[in-house]
């Protein structure tokens, strides 16, 4: 009934697979964490097939243009590709759970010690921004919704039109010019660890932070605004008021928690939008994150890398989906129905 | 049931009219109501869909739909007028000293929180209780209401109840606050019959318990017949008749009372055709001049068309009807009866025992 269903492929496979372990709360977590796991699975075969549906030969990207046969031969044999093309991926799928992701070609780097790097300096932009998208869209949805068609509704809808309009990356230099540029308040680019100096590790994610979320929080606040009124509108909230209750109580506790369940799909579908759109939003301020080791990787043809950042990002949204999922069931007790 | 006159009014409506916003101006949806609601009595108030019956309830609690205000009139509860109260204190009167039961038990119940927190919320509202005192005194209500396992129940949420169990759950949070009055708005009409009657009588017990004026929504002359002490009867936005249920329905002096009573299977004696009201309720935008009833009515003459009739006190009942003194009503009741059953045509004078007996046979296929 409730149910949204998982949103990636492998899901519908997953839930007949595991329909079995019942219902209750624990049930319906546990049915989730297993369409997750088989997700990741068939995530990790499609990013191998990538590899073979992208022209040109690896080898010879490593090797050059003029290297002779032998080389060539040799350098496929090291890279297993001169392997039966199931036993290739069978090779890469173990391995991959077993956290070896290949060598990378150009810097002859372990593909998950680079990515060791980057993950945080991305992780941390994810939650800046998501932190920032939950703040503004949730009071600005909120604020919107307590008087529809007033002029702070009407203003607050055109402006979150405008900032699903405009590409983020246009966003980032305005805010970059004006804010670090114009008015020197945070800096141009570059990151700082948390561990090293948190101040400035959050004075740094700002803008970038502020550049992602302008989209994600437009449409949580969008989509709050109207959950917020729909549900303003439904009987039980008649029935608050004849018993009682203050306004704010009615809103903020009863009509935001009826609200907040679909908002959060939302945000689940609007994290996998964060962590796509920050591959650009890394180039414009200067983070050496998943986005630009990417980007550096494909440019170099270093396609172990590529298929790693990939990966990576993949289970990045299929894990914090699933953290939204499980916090749905939690806030909304018609999910353990079935 | 005792004589209404006996105990001081606890509720009284007083030229109660609501008006919604139109895109024509102000819409009028009813007008000059007048209610009085005892302790430990039943008034019924009933009519059609669109009668304005359910906005008269909500507007006592001062919870009308956005778009919908009182335009005039009061809401006396002990001397107090509800309408021209500031929101803070209408606050403590409502699910305090008047209690609300909806039409759609399972709508009416926030489907996101335990039925025990939605009962203890509204004690908590009401009382100074801690929180711990509210989930033992919300079981205590559960269980007053005869919600079986009430401990377990109280942490379950609405989804996992019945229509009827849902309907109980709203009573329980209507009676949380310890209120002197219950608004029922068609308390059983969204339940299975099997459950309806145990649920009339569940209000009833509660009543006699507690001492409740209650206010009895409802279209439905059986449910009126079989609890209230008094009734309402609304047309089209107006008071068309109040009276004790007793004599409103055994000498009804509207045309529209004696026609929404034949209309009632419970009161249609066996093998008789159950009586339809021919055509609709006009919506508040087209209620005609004169008597709002006149254009179904079978008894209506030129006066009717013509000017609005005034509220006529005929004993314990008054009646909003130009002709209503000429006893007209109740031979046409009979009338009407004897037209649809053709074949009695000729026996126009026997009793109607008689009638009855001999239509058996073809009222039946006819039902």
């Amino acid at each position: 009934m409730g149910r949204s269903g998982p949103r990636v492929a492998g899901g519908g496979m997953a839930g007949a697979a595991l329909r079995r372990v019942g219902g209750g709360m624990a049930g319906v977590a546990l049915r989730r964490v297993g369409s997750a796991i088989l997700t990741l699975l068939v995530v990790v075969i499609v990013v191998f097939l990538l590899q073979q549906l992208v022209p040109g030969d690896p080898a010879v990207a490593v090797a050059g243009k003029d290297a002779s046969a032998e080389l060539l031969a040799q350098i496929r044999h090291q890279l297993g590709l001169d392997q039966p093309f199931f036993l290739q991926l069978v090779d890469y799928v173990w391995h991959a759970f077993t956290f070896d992701l290949g060598t990378s070609i150009q810097d002859s780097r372990p593909v998950t010690e680079m990515l060791a790097e980057a993950l945080p300096v991305s992780l941390s932009l994810a939650v800046v921004a998501m932190g920032f998208t939950l703040v503004i869209g949730v009071v600005l949805g909120t604020l919107a919704a307590l008087r529809p068609g007033s002029w702070l509704d009407r203003t607050l809808v055109g402006g979150s039109a405008v900032a699903l309009a405009v590409p983020p990356f246009v966003i980032g230099l305005l805010l970059q010019n004006v804010f670090a540029v114009k008015l020197g308040w945070l800096p141009v680019i570059g990151y700082t660890a948390f561990a090293d100096n948190p101040v400035q590790w959050f004075t740094g994610l700002i803008l970038p932070g502020l550049t992602l979320a302008s989209l994600s929080s437009a449409e949580v606040a969008r989509q709050l605004r109207g959950n917020l009124i729909d549900t303003r509108e439904q009987d039980f909230i008649r029935t608050l008021r004849a018993k009682g209750l203050t306004w704010p109580n009615v809103l903020f506790k009863h009509a935001f928690r009826n609200a907040a369940a679909p908002m959060l799909t939302v945000l689940g579908i609007q994290l996998g939008q964060v962590i796509g759109g920050a591959v650009i939003i890394e180039q414009v301020f200067g983070l050496p994150g998943l986005g630009q080791t990417g980007v550096t990787a494909i440019l170099a043809k270093d396609y172990p890398v590529v298929r790693g950042v990939v990966l990576v990002c993949a289970v990045l949204v299929i894990a914090l989906n699933l953290l939204v999922d499980l916090i749905n069931v939690k806030l909304n007790p018609r999910t353990d129905l079935r | 049931m005792s004589t209404t006159e006996q105990t001081a009014p606890l509720l009284e409506v007083r030229g109660l009219s609501i008006e919604a916003k139109g895109p024509d101006g102000p819409l009028v949806l009813t007008e000059g109501t007048d209610l009085t609601i005892r302790p430990g009595q039943t008034l019924g108030l009933v009519g059609e869909s669109g009668s304005g019956k359910s906005m008269t309830g909500l507007a006592m609690l001062g919870v009308l739909p956005p778009s919908v205000r009182v335009r005039a009139g009061q809401v006396l509860l002990g001397g107090t007028d509800l309408i021209a109260l500031p929101e803070k204190e209408l606050r403590a009167v409502r699910g305090g000293r008047i209690g609300m039961v909806f039409q759609e038990p399972r709508r009416s119940l926030d489907p996101s929180f335990t039925v025990g927190d939605q009962v203890a919320e509204t004690i908590r509202a009401h009382r100074e209780v801690s929180r711990k005192q509210a989930r033992n005194l919300a079981v205590e209500l559960l269980d007053r209401v005869r919600i079986p396992d009430p401990g377990t129940r109280a942490g379950q949420y609405p989804h996992q109840f019945s229509g009827g169990m849902c309907q109980r759950v709203m009573l329980a949070v209507a009676l949380a606050g310890e209120p002197e009055v219950l608004i029922a708005d068609e308390p059983t009409t969204a339940l299975d019959v099997t459950v309806q009657a145990a649920m009339l009588r569940l209000i009833k017990d509660l009543q006699e318990e507690l001492n409740l004026g209650v206010l009895l929504i409802t279209h439905d002359m059986g449910v009126v017949a079989e609890v209230c002490d008094d009734v309402a009867v609304m047309y089209a936005g107006q008071v068309a008749e109040v009276g004790p249920v007793r004599d409103v329905l055994s000498a009804p002096r509207h045309p529209y009372s004696a026609a929404l009573r034949d209309a009632t299977p419970d009161e249609c004696r066996r093998g008789e055709l159950l009586q339809a009201i021919p055509g609709q309720i006009p919506p508040p935008s087209a209620w005609p001049s004169g008597c709002r009833f006149h254009p179904r009515c079978s008894l209506a003459v030129d006066a009717c068309r013509e000017a609005a009739p005034d509220v006529l006190q005929l004993g314990r009942t008054r009646v909003r009807c130009a002709r209503a003194t000429e006893n007209l009503t109740e031979n046409s009741a009979n009338n009407s009866t004897n037209n649809l059953t053709e074949n009695s045509t000729n026996d126009s004078t026997e009793n109607s025992t008689n009638n009855s007996a001999k239509n058996e046979g073809a009222g039946h296929g006819a039902r």
